[in-house]
């Protein structure tokens, strides 16, 4: 992981309502967390493994108006590109999209095609949840290991 | 035709005698059955397009194969160890790639061909058709399973290209070129388009199907207007007939080592070759990649195959998918 997939990932997490970001692949493990200046740590490890995020869920409604919302954390984990490519959230231009944010998805459910030099990789989904969030736009380029999906595990 | 059955058997004696006639009673004799019954097979060969000679007395000869896509004829024409050598033939189907992601359910051997004489649902990227008329064209996917991680396999598709370029040179004489990512030209039109669907965990490749259409012997008529200025066929260029079977059978073969190559050797001798054939590097290029627009020139191929285009600000961006213009 280079400079410039570190700057990548702050941009994705400026644009997000994620806080709290950490990846960990390649041997490289890093931890970002959005508020009084990003915090960046590494460490190195033997493989690549799963990204799981905290991401906070929509305020719930409160009774009393000076009461600051709790936040409620939802533990995601994250669906990720397994290559460099292409995002499409539909088979064709003109199709519906294979999942929605608030969808339900079972292991195994296609929820996106990564396209690399004519080579189209239909994701499955490793879990089986809610779709929380849809992180990637449409035809938007992916790096490998990118976070795709944020899925609330059921 | 049922694979090593009696009909296989006695269209591959009649094969092998050439010129000579094999009798009625001397078939009947080695196979253990009627008269009638061969009488039968030969005219069921000849409902699939065989032409025999038959002589009264002398009995049957062989003079001519159909140029279909019959696995008797393929694998005579086959020469490969394993692409192809199990094959499911089919007169008219919605995609070969859909079918070859059906036989993934089960256990398939790696190199399983599926060919279509006819696809009612021939497909191109994003959603796209591609047309595939009847017993004019070569329309088939192969399913592979590398062992290597789909981060990779995008780099695998390259020996398709390259394998339709070969085949195509070594039957016809003629030189196609290639255009990133895998289209092969005639004269600048397109001859041949390559779509391949994976199936893939984080960390390794269940399998790939590697589909290919090849415009054989279209006339210009089975084109539709729309697409004439950009894709022809070989027929079209070369003004006659190309065996689909020797052709097909080629490109198998050619497949099969390219990949035995990317196995052994990885992606780099592939690229090498691939290069020199590509007619998209140094040409001005404008890119649809994904929502993305990038015009410039194409200037090389990455170490992971994506095209590298140089701008206008001599910055140079990547694509690593897209139609090139």
């Amino acid at each position: 992981m280079n400079v410039k997939e570190i700057k990548e990932l702050i941009e994705l997490l400026k644009g997000n309502e994620i806080t709290e970001l950490e990846i960990e692949r390649e041997g490289v493990k890093i931890k970002l967390k959005k508020g009084s200046g990003n915090i960046v740590t590494t460490q190195l490890l033997a493989a690549p493994q799963q990204v799981v995020q905290q991401v906070p869920a929509a305020p719930a409604p409160s009774a009393k108006k000076d009461e600051k919302p709790a936040e409620k954390k939802i533990d995601g984990v994250t669906i990720n590109s397994p290559m460099v490519g292409t995002f499409y959230k539909s088979p064709a231009p003109d199709a519906a999209s294979f999942v929605k944010e608030g969808d339900l998805v079972s292991e195994g459910k296609t929820v996106c095609i990564i396209e690399a030099m004519k080579l189209m990789n239909e994701i499955k989904s490793e879990v089986k949840g809610k779709i929380v969030k849809i992180l990637v736009e449409n035809g938007q380029p992916v790096e490998f290991g990118q976070p795709l999906f944020l899925v609330e595990p059921a | 035709m049922r694979k090593g059955g009696t009909e296989e058997e006695i269209l591959s004696l009649l094969r092998t005698s050439g010129e000579k006639y094999l009798s009625g009673e001397a078939l009947s004799k080695k196979f253990k059955v009627s008269r009638t019954a061969i009488w039968k097979h030969i005219h069921s060969l000849i409902d699939q397009g065989y032409v025999f000679e038959s002589h009264t007395n002398l009995g049957y000869r062989l003079l001519t194969a159909p140029d279909l896509l019959l696995p008797a004829e393929i694998e005579h024409a086959l020469s490969t160890k394993y692409i192809g050598r199990e094959l499911y033939c089919f007169n008219e189907i919605g995609s070969t790639n859909d079918m070859a992601a059906r036989l993934t359910e089960k256990e398939v051997p790696e190199g399983t061909v599926v060919t279509a004489e006819k696809q009612t649902a021939g497909k191109g990227r994003l959603g796209r058709t591609w047309i595939s008329p009847e017993k004019t064209g070569l329309w088939f996917s192969v399913i592979l399973r590398p062992k290597i991680s789909p981060y990779h396999s995008p780099k695998l598709t390259f020996i398709a290209g390259l394998a339709v370029h070969d085949a195509v040179k070594k039957v016809t004489g003629e030189d196609p070129e290639l255009k990133w990512p895998n289209d092969v030209l005639l004269n600048g039109k397109k001859i041949c388009g390559i779509l391949t669907e994976m199936k893939a965990e984080m960390d390794a490749v269940n399998y790939l199907i590697i589909g290919i259409g090849i415009n054989v012997n279209l006339s210009k008529n089975d084109l539709p207007e729309s697409v004439r200025a950009r894709a022809t066929s070989l027929k079209i260029e070369l003004q006659k007939e190309v065996s689909r079977v020797k052709l097909l059978a080629e490109v198998l073969k050619c497949l099969e080592e390219y990949y035995d190559l990317f196995k052994q050797e990885g992606p780099e001798p592939i690229i090498r070759k691939w290069k020199r054939k590509c007619a998209t590097l140094g040409k001005k290029v404008r890119i649809q990649s994904g929502s993305e627009v990038i015009e410039g020139v194409a200037e090389d191929i990455d170490a992971d195959c994506s095209l590298l285009i140089r701008l206008a600000d001599g910055t140079v961006k990547k694509a690593v998918t897209g139609d090139v213009n």
